[in-house]
Formats: structure tokens, sequence, C-alpha cells
């Protein structure tokens, strides 16, 4: 009797302290609504896009959030290179900086160097396979940047490049010139068509020569340059094992340096404004070719000074590529990287974002950012026009999917393997030819200024002896970028 | 009568003393955190801990919103300064300032690189100067006014950049973009807009006329979140003080902004209490309305707990001063959020915004708060719990020790083998031991007595054990042959008493039959000795106060006995079917039944037995009868039950059948069955069965179940008069017409008339010597038409004159005998009876005037009746007994004859039948049967006579199973004048006597 008492209590004792021990038994990590799990999110998304973003993550902080325990913080952290340089400082745990995210949009390169340091979470054991195969393979392959199978990046919108024009002074333009919509197709296309408006520009004031407009400029040169090479069968950085070889190959970016540096010259192009929208606000230029993200940027009117606006309405083509060249087209936007922490924050992560990325919802991010969705069953037709009427049928956007999924369906996507230094490489092609152009372009307008002749003084940079001068600063500079970072 | 104290065991005394002890311990423990205030103090500490905090970073954020970021005194006199100069320069006054005026540009484009230092110095996200040029009374705001200004942009405060880059151009003249380097907002307008309700643009203007006297930072108005006209982002609080000229006029303003996400840098709510996903910083504003706004947000706790709601409110929480409740939106979690509220103070008594008010809000959880208390109260509480367990266990263990010598002693008296003498080890401690001493010398006496009484039970050799049970202490006592009998294996141990309760449990399920009481029982147990026997066990049981006593004995053999009996009362030995007897019993217990169905007796009589048996030997005989058999037994079932009744005649009884179709479907199918099957004969020759069969039905036929049988047999007597092999019904016309016809009476009168039968005699000798004990007397017809004297019987039957044929057995058989030319010296008339009939008294008396002094010598053979008339065979008895006649039991073993009867006869003689005779050399199943019979019969005092041995080897057989006398063509023939017995076989006669049994105690084995 009194033994058992004692068994009794001692079998309470060890069940007591078992019990501490006791506890999970699920595969995923259990989540609780009362302790919820807070996520701090940074990305880059301003204006149209952060409004989209926010408006999702209220939506999923009131329904799912609030259900499973889950509290997501966004914060626009800027633009992609201050997230980046933000999320680098963070992670490297520098003076001032603050503690990284749970969450950060970050490009391929800069996911790769956060990952060096070893601060990112594989993704996929919290994904089943089924749940992996509603996205894009090449998105999600895209997201491997290990390349030992884990996942490390998590796809949730994705961009293209465009081109928009101002279609009511490209109709004057037009009907004045009979420029055809044809040349908006190729790269020489729109080099010949900038002239031809520079020219017409030029005659609208007889009294004032060499006043002709620019018309055409564009956002990403980095793109420009790796797109412009790979369509003329150039891998500028060929990617194995993290490691890039790079190509300079003096016979393409020849035609890249004939239909950008020289129209540039000569005032046919502009880089003018942060962003070419800008420029095309203040009727600098009617052509530009940026982010499907910026359509929301571009201007509804023509600011022609303090004053006076007129309105305009846009038109959007696919992006023009070299005649002849191979059909291949830009794909970015980054993803969203989930940091090493515990496994419940790791999982809460990813209910956040398959949540978002769940096709309707993924369908709705795009028509209201001008993204392009990343789950198979959402990039179609059908669905992201249910989502355009949802959303209260905006026109550009319209015109945005259109002309997006007509380029998806014509092209190959084409993204740079990420690489060490990969950042500082892709920074060199951002900046390389914008600095000649404008440093010469300054030189000419100086000497013209100082009395020489346009033409001469043009003709002047327009050699051989210049291209081989700005190749070579090139390749060393990218040789530099690529040893040093 | 002394008044009973409660008993406690000693260990149960030291051992509540020690928890009492421990128990008021744990309760001092508890009484010094409870009413020590001490987890009470260390809330307070908590609390405290969280108020510093908090108040510390509201000093902080007041200190940056006054000192840095809101610090544009040096910024606003050289604004002014500047604006001024232009003006005089200009000659033009500052209401001609409005957007797209040259002069506009110009001054603001002098104002631009104060404005970008001021923005670097003060690490500030935005910085204007907005003109209001012709715009009016500020008092009367106007809707959507353009006016003259610039405001730069600086998302990122903190990083500084050489050259303008990192900056843009929210508004500001088209020119400025290109001339100040820096690039245009998203949202670049050349002109500011104001609306009626931008307080950041008005307040501060219109507090001027109110306030005349008050400085510039006086005048200053902090704006809450807002975001300005056409953006949607970023949200942002903005700072501004009024330019006002010279003569006190405002003409504009000057002002800086943060966004929401700078501020929330200056949040850092990770230094409150709890993980970092549970605490929050609230920048709030308040302009004494309800609630409080939300500025800005760091930490998850306030978005989880106010979702997107704008504003929020606090209640008092008494029990936590100073701390407020925070008070979740509807439908928000009902968690405990503690918050402390510090207002910042922005502004200065008696300036225009008194009434506005902004505070930081630090949040925790209470959970996290008060964490600390928390964990101490629940480590305690395992402290308390574990000390209290280990408490208890030294408590036990203490209790354990101090009383183990006792309860050691206890134990080993407790556990005593009460057949041993009792040994207890010393304790060393003397008061024990002494009593240890005392009981052992008592215990010895005890044990000796009993083992006394257990040796006698050992000693008689009967299968008896008694046992003695004590129930309070569980320990048993028993004889050796307990287990034994038991048919259970002797256990290494004695059993306990747990283990003898549930073999006593076991026993029960075993029981096979109650005696009545309840405590009388014959157990029937599986051998464990003999695996696949059973033991029966006759268990008698006797309660007496704590003990149970019982007595075991072995039944087994004469158990056995009885269940071979019965099994052999109802069989025929040769085919193992149901025998007459049990045919009988069935047709009885038909018609007995309410309904027995449509029901037919099926008569079958082999054809051809009598050639097979001539040809090749009884041995093919049998082999022929048991193909008929094996047939027939494949059809018994339920509703058919087959049976042999002699030699080649067989019954089916069907019964329960619904319809007569029925069952002629399964005779059908039995003939052909039987038609088709082959018995072997001797050189591989196959011999078809053939028989003949009469069928009578009931209800059709007759209405008596009775009458069946006898009907069947006159159906078949018609089958087999029309043509062997085959198949008669009954039918009342024929019987009625020719069951005189076609039987002979008139042979039979003659018969019995003229007395034409003759007698012949087969001698039975006694195993011992060859002696010879008596002739049976078998009677022949001397009839061309009756060849056999079971077919004369049969008749005689039929024409009931039966009497007849008995009386001429008695005095025809016994005048042969009688007659015999030679006979043994003393040999014994053994005279078959008919069962159903008796001698009247006049015969009888004739009988003895004729045959005087012959009773005593005559040997009654009797077999039982399948009539069941008894009657005849009780006054045959009873005349045997007056008479000195002896009597035989013939048959026995056929099914004519069973057990009952020789219980109830208490014969001389017991004949086994020749069918259990034949082959008995070489058929163990028929040895046993047969020592079974002579064992009983021993048992009883009557002589085994074994009929029909035809070889020396079944004669030495029979000898060796217990035979006593012998009968048979090997000894001698039936003959009208039998010769004595051949020495030769006397001399193997007493051979085997002296091989097989003169070293054996005469009498049962």
């Amino acid at each position: 009797m009194k033994r058992n008492l004692a068994l009794l209590l001692c079998a309470a004792l060890v069940a007591a302290a078992l019990a501490g021990c006791a506890g999970s038994g699920d595969d995923m990590p259990k989540l609780d609504p009362k302790d919820p799990v807070g996520l701090e999110i940074w990305h880059y998304y301003n204006g149209p896009q952060k409004e989209a973003f926010d408006a999702l993550v209220s939506e999923f902080n009131e329904t799912v959030g609030q259900e499973q325990g889950i509290v997501v913080e966004a914060f626009s952290q800027g633009n992609v290179n201050e997230l980046a340089d933000k999320v680098l400082d963070a992670a490297e745990k520098k003076v001032g900086a603050e503690e990284i995210p749970d969450i950060f949009a970050a490009y391929a390169d800069t996911a790769y160097q956060i990952d060096k340091i070893g601060l990112l979470a594989d993704i996929s054991p919290y994904l089943t396979e089924e749940e992996l195969s509603a996205y894009r393979p090449e998105f999600v392959e895209e997201g491997r940047i290990s390349g030992d199978g884990t996942l490390k990046i998590f796809p949730i919108a994705k961009s293209v490049e465009l081109l928009m024009v101002n279609k009511t002074d490209w109709d004057k333009f037009a009907s004045a010139t009979g420029a055809s919509e044809e040349d908006l197709k190729t790269m020489e296309g729109i080099t010949k068509l900038s002239r031809s408006y520079y020219e017409y520009t030029d005659a609208l004031t007889p009294d004032v020569a060499g006043d002709g407009k620019a018309f055409f400029g564009r956002d990403a040169m980095a793109n420009y340059m790796i797109i412009g090479n790979r369509q003329l069968g150039v891998e500028i950085f060929q990617v194995e094992g993290g490691e890039a070889t790079i190509n300079v190959d003096e016979q393409a970016l020849r035609r890249l340096w004939d239909n950008y540096y020289v129209p540039y010259i000569h005032g046919w192009f502009s880089d003018e404004g942060r962003f070419r929208s800008d420029a095309a606000h203040t009727g600098s230029i009617i052509a530009l070719v940026g982010s499907s993200a910026s359509v929301t940027y571009f201007p509804s009117e023509v600011q022609m000074d303090d004053v006076n606006t007129y309105p305009i309405d846009m038109a959007v083509y696919p992006a023009p590529s070299f005649a002849d060249g191979e059909a291949f087209t830009v794909q970015q936007g980054a993803g969203m990287c989930v940091t090493k922490s515990d496994e419940r924050t790791e999982y809460a992560a990813t209910v956040f974002l398959k949540w978002f990325t769940e096709s309707e919802r993924n369908a709705a991010f795009s028509v209201g950012s001008g993204y392009l969705p990343v789950t198979t069953a959402a990039l179609k037709s059908e669905v992201l026009d249910a989502a355009l009427t949802a959303s209260g049928n905006n026109e550009g956007m319209r015109l945005t999917f259109g002309a997006a999924l007509e380029q998806i369906d014509a092209n190959t996507f084409y993204t740079p393997a990420p690489f060490v230094h990969g950042n500082d490489c892709r920074a060199v092609l951002e900046n390389s030819l914008t600095e000649k152009c404008q440093a010469d372009r300054q030189a000419i307008l100086a000497a013209v200024e100082a009395g020489g002749e346009l033409d001469e003084v043009i003709a002047g940079f327009d050699t051989d002896e210049n291209f081989g001068a700005w190749v070579s600063a090139l390749n060393e500079a990218l040789q530099n970028a690529s040893k040093e970072g | 009568m002394r008044k009973k104290g409660k008993v406690w065991s000693f260990q149960m005394r030291i051992t509540l003393f020690l928890l009492i002890m421990m128990l008021m311990e744990s309760l001092l423990f508890v009484g010094f955190l409870v009413w020590g205030n001490v987890l009470t103090q260390f809330d307070q500490n908590a609390s405290d801990v969280f108020v510093e905090e908090i108040s510390n970073r509201a000093a902080y954020l007041k200190t940056d919103m006054i000192q840095r970021w809101g610090q544009l005194d040096w910024t606003q006199s050289t604004v002014e300064e500047t604006v001024n100069a232009y003006l005089e320069e200009r000659g033009i006054s500052a209401e001609e300032l409005v957007p797209g005026s040259e002069d506009t540009t110009a001054l603001l484009g002098r104002l631009a690189p104060d404005l970008v230092s001021t923005l670097r110095r003060n690490t500030i996200n935005g910085v204007f100067v907005v003109f209001h040029g012709n715009g009016g009374d500020p008092s009367q705001p106007q809707e959507n006014t353009v006016k003259g200004g610039i405001y730069i942009r600086d998302t990122d405060p903190t990083a500084n950049s050489d050259s303008n880059a990192d900056l843009s151009l929210r508004y500001g003249p088209h020119d400025l973009v290109n001339q100040l380097g820096i690039a245009m907002d998203i949202n670049w307008n050349p002109a500011v807009t104001v609306q009626q309700d931008s307080e950041w643009y008005y307040s501060a203007l219109q507090a001027v006329a109110r306030y005349p006297y008050a400085t510039r930072s006086q005048l200053g108005h902090w704006a809450p979140m807002h975001t300005l006209v056409g953006d949607q982002d970023p949200k942002i609080i903005t700072y501004t003080q009024p330019l006002v000229d010279e003569a006190g006029v405002p003409y504009g303003v000057l002002g800086m902004e943060l966004t929401e996400t700078y501020l929330r840098r200056s949040l850092p709510y990770s230094e409150l209490p709890g993980e970092r996903n549970s605490s929050s910083y609230v920048l709030a504003y308040s302009d004494g309305g309800d609630g409080y706004q939300i500025m800005s947000v760091a930490g998850p706790l306030s978005t989880w707990l106010f979702g997107e709601e704008k504003t929020f409110r606090l209640a008092e929480a008494p029990e936590r001063e100073p701390l407020y409740r925070a008070l979740p939106a509807e439908g928000g979690p009902e968690e405990k959020v503690y918050s402390y509220v510090q207002e910042l103070q922005l502004y200065d008594a008696n300036s225009p915004f008194e009434e506005e008010h902004w505070y930081l809000v630090g949040m925790s959880r209470g959970e996290d708060l008060f964490a600390y208390t928390a964990q101490v109260r629940q480590r305690s509480i395992a402290l308390l719990l574990v000390a209290m367990a280990s408490g208890v266990a030294l408590s036990l263990l203490v209790g354990v020790y101090f009383s183990r010598p006792i309860n050691k002693i206890s134990a080993a008296i407790r556990d005593l083998d009460p057949n041993k003498p009792v040994e207890l080890e010393p304790t060393n401690i003397r008061e024990i031991d002494e009593l240890a001493r005392t009981i052992t010398t008592v215990s010895q006496e005890i044990t000796e007595s009993l083992s006394r009484t257990n040796r006698i039970i050992d000693t008689v050799s009967a299968p008896i054990a008694v046992f003695q049970f004590n129930q309070e202490v569980g320990r048993l006592s028993c004889s050796s042959r307990f287990y034994s009998i038991l048919g259970l294996p002797e256990p290494d141990e004695p059993l306990t008493g747990k283990e003898f309760e549930a073999l006593l449990a076991d026993l029960g399920k075993h029981v096979d039959q109650d005696m009545g009481d309840g405590e009388t029982l014959i157990l029937r147990l599986p051998d464990h000795y003999k695996p696949g026997e059973t033991r029966w066990v006759r268990f008698q049981r006797l309660r007496n106060g704590n003990y149970v006593l019982g007595i075991l004995i072995d039944v087994t053999d004469s158990r056995e006995k009885l269940a071979r009996i019965e099994f052999e009362r109802d069989h025929d030995t040769l085919t193992g079917l149901s025998n007459r007897l049990a045919f009988r019993k069935h047709m009885a217990e038909l018609a007995r039944r309410e309904d027995p169905g449509v029901c037919a007796v099926l008569m079958m009589d082999l054809d051809n037995l009598k050639s097979v048996n001539d040809t090749y030997g009884h041995e093919y005989g049998d082999e022929y009868i048991r193909g008929a058999a094996n047939v027939l037994r494949r059809f018994a079932g339920d509703r058919c039950f087959p049976a042999r009744i002699s030699g080649d005649e067989f019954y089916i009884a069907f019964s329960g059948y619904s319809s007569r179709e029925e069952i002629e479907e399964c005779i059908t199918r039995f003939r052909a069955e039987l038609i088709a099957t082959d018995v072997r004969l001797p050189q591989g020759q196959l011999r078809r069965l053939r028989a003949s069969a009469g069928v009578a039905w009931y209800p059709d036929d007759t209405l008596r179940l009775e009458d069946l049988v006898h009907y069947a047999d006159f159906a078949m007597y018609q089958a087999k008069h029309s043509s062997k092999g085959s198949l008669c019904y009954f039918d009342i016309k024929s019987y009625n017409r020719d069951s005189v016809m076609v039987y002979d009476n008139a042979e039979l009168d003659r018969i019995i008339e003229t007395a034409a039968v003759r007698f012949v005699f087969q001698p039975i000798v006694s195993c011992r010597d060859g002696s010879t004990l008596g002739y049976e007397c078998l009677m022949r017809p001397c009839s061309p038409v009756f060849t056999s004297p079971e077919d004369l019987l049969q008749i005689a039957r039929i024409q009931s004159k039966l009497h007849h044929i008995e009386v001429l057995t008695w005095l025809e058989g016994t005048a042969a005998f009688l007659a015999l030319p030679w006979r043994d010296e003393g040999a014994r008339l053994f005279l078959n009876s008919i069962p159903s009939q008796s001698l009247s008294p006049e015969e009888v008396g004739e009988y003895e005037r004729r045959f005087p002094g012959m009773f005593s010598q005559t040997v009654l053979e009797l077999i039982e009746s399948d009539e069941g008339n008894t009657e005849y065979t009780e006054a045959k008895i009873r005349r045997g007994k007056k008479t000195g006649m002896m009597i035989a039991l013939d048959d026995f073993g056929s099914g004519y004859s069973n057990e009952s009867l020789l219980l109830e006869l208490h014969p001389h003689f017991v004949k086994i039948d020749m069918d259990v005779i034949r082959g008995i050399d070489l058929d163990f199943d028929r040895q046993t049967v047969f020592r079974g019979i002579a064992e009983s019969c021993h048992s009883m005092g009557s002589k085994v006579i074994a009929e029909g041995v035809e070889t020396l080897d079944q004669l030495r057989m029979v000898i060796s199973l217990g035979a006593d006398y012998i009968q048979g063509f090997y000894i001698g023939r039936p003959a009208e004048a039998p010769e004595p017995v051949p020495h030769e076989i006397c001399n193997q006669l007493r051979a085997a006597w002296k091989d097989l049994r003169a070293e054996e105690p005469q009498g049962s084995r």
C-alpha cells in the first residue's frame, strides 16, 4: 500500500518532467494565434507597388495572420539598391545597421552574397513538391542559388522590360512623317525613328537650329548590355559554379554602341531624370524602355513648363530587340529571401509568402503593381483579365499585360546566374556606357558652345578608336569588379 | 471489554511523523513566497523597469524631435534673411512669389543649398519652403491652391551622399531640377499643392496672428501623420514654422518632414520585455479627442492588437499602476497587453498648440512583462513538488528501514512452509529475537501434527489427495498426490495464495458435473502427463472459517469405463454404425416428437453376402458389409439415421423431411452410390454391392411410427422375393393380401406341427484347460422353403408363431441334447431363447415333467429384444432364479445386448459376439473393446465367453484379453453329434493360459 503510493508519486514526477520535453508532433512547426510570430519584411516597393503590397499585408494580418498567429510588418527601404545595401549592412552587422529582417526582397546576386555569409534559410522544407510545382519552373530554378538543391529565393513577382510610348505625341509625329510602328520592334528601328523624330522636332522651330528633341531613353542600361549581348549570341557573364567568365565581344558591343552611344551623342536619345518616365513627364522623350512595373509611373500628362500641361495617352509594346537577334528577353524582379532564425519563424514566413503568391492574389498584386505573377496558373490572360476587371479596369495595366504576355510568348527568359561580385559587375554595366555617353555629350555640347560645328564635333567622337577605348575601359572595369568587388 | 484503539503499523507511524514534518516545512516555504510579498515585489520591479525604459526612450525621442530634427532656428533666420534680401533687391513684395514666376524660381534656387544642408544636418526626410504668395488671409484657407515653393526629400537621411543623387525634388520649378542636380520625385510637380485641411501648411501660418509675440519656434507645429496631395506614400509627420516678415506678417512656411519608416527606427521596441515579436512602441497623437491616434508603430504587437485601426484606447489597470491595459480592436486578440504612456511635451504651456499631445506608448504582453514572476512561481511550485516527492519517498524509506526487522520476521512466519520446522533469522534486536524464538518452538509442534496427517493420507495407495488452504495468509498445504491427481506438474516452489486461488478459479472452468451441493464437483481436466487425454477428478470442498479444506479423488478409470460402455452400447463394432439398440432408441425418440415431419424407414438386406462368406470367408464377408456401411455412413445426418441391425440387415430412418419427394430423392442417391461401390475381394477381384430394400412411409402408410419398421421389413421381403437388388415401397393392400400368402404359412405350420427341425451343438470350452463347459444348441429347420433359422424366425414373427418356435426350442432342443451319443460329463445346455417369448406355466410344467432337473443344467441365452418386451425376459430370469437355471447374455457387443442388461441381469456368462472376435488378433480397437467388456464382466463376477473364434491367433488373443471360455470353429463346429475337443487344442489352450494369464492373479485386472 505504502510502496504503491511511493511508486505513484515517482511516476507522477517522471511524467511531469517528461511533459516538458513532449510537444511538436507534426512535420511543420506549430503556430499559436495567442503567441504570434512577428515577421518584418523589407522590400523596395514604392508608390502603387507599395500600396498594392501593403493592402495585401493588411489583408493577411486580418485573416490568415489572425487565425494562425502571424503578424507581418512590411517596410519599404527605398529602391532595390538601397535595400540591398541595407540588407548587406545588417547582415555584416555594421555599426548603426538595423537588425536583419525576417524576409527581404533581393535579386539573386544580393541573395547570393547574403547566402555566402550563411544567413539565408532553406525554404524547401516548408514547401511540398505540389506547392512548388505551381510556380513557373524557371522562377523557382532562379532561387536555387546554392546549387545544392536548397531553395533560397521565393519568387513572388517578376517584371519584364516593355516599350512605353507617349501615344499622343507619337501619333502627331507619325502622321507628320509617316513613321511606322514596325520600327518600334527593333533597336535599329528605334535608332532610325529617333533620328527622324529629332529632325522632325528640330524642323518645328525653323528659326532655331539644333533644338530637336530626343525620342527615346531606357531605364536599365545593365539589362541593355546583358540582353543585347545575349540576343547577339554572347553571354557577357558566363557563370559556372558561382564563378563568371567575362566575355567582352567587340562585334556585339559595336552594335550596342551603334544603337545607344551614337544616337545618344546626337541628342536622339536621352537619359534625363532619375527614371525615363520623368523625362516623358517633362516631354523630353516620347518613348522609353522600362520595367513593366514602371508603367504605373508613366505620366498621364506632359508638364510643358511650371504651369502648363497637356494630357497624353500611353501605348505599350514589347521591348525592341536587335534585328536578326536571338529571341531572348529580360526577366527580373527580386524574390523574397527568408533569413535563418528558428523553425517557427521560417515556417511563418513561408506561410505568408505562399499565401501572397496564391494565383488570384498574385494576379491582384500584379494588376496593382505592373509586376507579373509567378505561378503558371496566374500567368494567363484569363486570370489577369479577371483580376483587371476586379480592380477596376486600369487601361494602362491592360495594355501592359497584353504586351508582356505577347513578349513572353515570343521569347525565352534570360537572367544571368548569380556569381561572386555579380552586383559589382552589374553596376559596371549599368554605368559604363551611360557615363561615357554623358561625358562625351557634354564635351560635344561644350565644343559646340565654343563654336564647333555640331556634325563635325560629333564625327570626332563617333570613331572606331573611341569605341575601342570604351571597350577596353569596360573590359578593365569588369575584370576589376569581378576580382575585388 | 477493553476498547480497541486504531491499529497502526510501526512503519506507518514513522512515515506519518516524517510526512507531517515535511508538510509543515513546505507550508512555511509557500507562506514565505505568498505572504512575504516576494512575488509581488518581482512584479513591481518588472513594472518599474518597463516604465523606466519607456520614459527614457520618450526622453530620447523628444530630444531628437525638438533638438535635432525640428531644430530649424538657424535655417529660419537664414531663409528669412535671403528672402528679405531678394525681395529688396528685386523691389517686389512677398505676394508676388507665385508659382511659375521667374522670381520665385530664382529665389528658390538661392534657398536650395541652405535647405539641402539643413536636410543633411538635421538628418530629416524632407525640407521645404512654401510661399503664401497672393493666397490672401491665411486664416481663410482655400481649397486646392498652388503655391510657389520647393520641397526636397531624402528617403534615407542616415546615408549621406557627396552629390545630391540621393535627393529628390517633390515640388519645385522644372529649371531647378537640372540646376540642382536633384532628381524629380515620382510625383514631382513644379508648384506646391495646398488644400484647405493641409495642417502642415496652415497651422503654423495661422498661429502667427493669434500669438503675435510668440517666437518662431513657439509657433512651430507638428502635424500628425499625413501624405502630400497626390502621394500614396510616404506617410509623414511634418514640423512647420512660419516665415514672417519684419512687420510680423507671415508670408510662407519653412518645415521639415519625417517619414513613418524613418521614425520607426527611433523606436527600438526590442528593448521592451518580450521576444522580438511581442512588444511595440507606438508614437501616438491626441488632440484631446477620444483615444490615441497612431503616428508610427514599431514592433508587431500593436499591429497584432489593433490590426489596421488608426486609433487605439487604453484602460486603467489598477492592479498594475501606473500601467494601462491596451484594449484590442474589435475582434482582436483578448490578450493582456500592458502599456505605459509617456507624453513627449513638444509644446510649451500657453503656446498655440498646447492642446495637442504627442505620446510614446510602450507595450508588452503581460505574459512577457511578468515572465520572471511567473517563472519564479513555476519553479517554486516545481521545487516544492520535488521536495515533497522526495520527502515522501524519504519518509517511506525511513519507515521501511526501521520496520524492516519486524516485517521480515512477520513475513518469514507468514511464508512458512507448515511442513517444515521454522527457522527465523536473528535480527540482532533483543526483544524481537526473543519473540522469534517463542514462535519457532510453537510452530514446530504445529508442523509436526500437520505433516502427520498428510503422511497418513499419502500412505493410503488410493488416488486421493487432501489440501488445506488458509485464505487469510494465502498459504496452502497439501498431501503429495495433490498435483498428480489434478494432472498438473509438481511446482518447484509451493503455490502462493494468489496462485492457488487462480488454480481454483481455473478448476471451476472444468466442472463437468455438480453433485448438487455446489461443493462436490466432478472435474474434467486435461492431463498434463498424457497430453490429449482427460482426467476425471471428484473434488469435494469444505469451508471452515478462513480455511478451505478439500479432498480430491481420481475417478478417471470409472469414468472412462462408463464412457466406453455408453459408446459400445450404441454402436456396432464391425461397421461403427449405430446398432439395433440405438436405432430402437432413435425410433422411440421420433415417436415422442410432436411433429416428426415426413418420415420413412428403409430396410435393406445385402444380397450375396452368404455367397461371399461361403466363397471367400468371413473376412471378405465383413468387407462386403463394411462397404455397404461406408455408403450408409455418408448419408448419416440430422434427418437420416442409418443402423446395422444384424448380419446383412440395415435400417435407415428418415425423419423431419418436408416432403416424400425429398426422401425419395435421397434414397435414389443412396441406391445409386451403393450399386456403384465395389468391394475388393482376393486376387484383386471386385464385387459390386447389391442389396434389396423396402421402404415404408410415415404418414402415408401408417400414422404409427412403431409400424414403420415392421412395414419396411415387409416391403423388403417383397423386394427380395421379386428380384434381387430391387427396391419396393410398402403397399398396404399387398400387405393385407400377401403377408399371409408370401410366407408359406403352410410350411411353417408343417414345421411346427411335425417339429421338422433338427438341432446342432457347438462346444464351449474352458480356456484354462480345454474342459467343456457346455454346448450351444442351435436349431436348423428341415424345410426346402426355409433354409436358415433366421428365415424361419422372420416368418414366424410375421405370422405371430414365435411362441411355437420357442416351445420347439425348449422341448425338442433339450430332447436332442439328452439324446446326444456323447457329451462331456457335466456339460451344460446353452439354449437360445426368443426374447419376446416365454413359456407358459403349463409348458414349464410339461418341461419339468419331461426333463426333470434339467433346468439346473441349462444355460439360458438371452439377447435383448428389439421389440422391447422386457416382461418376458424378466419372467425368464425369475424362473431361472427359481430353478437354478444359469443365464448367459448372448451377442454382447453386437448391439443386441448391452451394459444395462448386464447390470440388470448379473448373468453368469457373457458371450462376446463374433463381430468383436473376428480379426481381433490384428485389430487394436477390437482388443480394446474386448478387454473393456471382459474387465467389466469380471468386475461383476460374470465369466466371459468368446464366440466365433476361428484361428489360433484369435484364441491366444482373446485369452490374453481376459476370455474365460471359448466357442468357435477352431474349437469345434456345430454338429448334431459333437466330437470331443481334440487334445491338441486343449494343449494349445493350456499353453496359452500359462503364457498369458497364469502369472496374473485370478480375477479382474
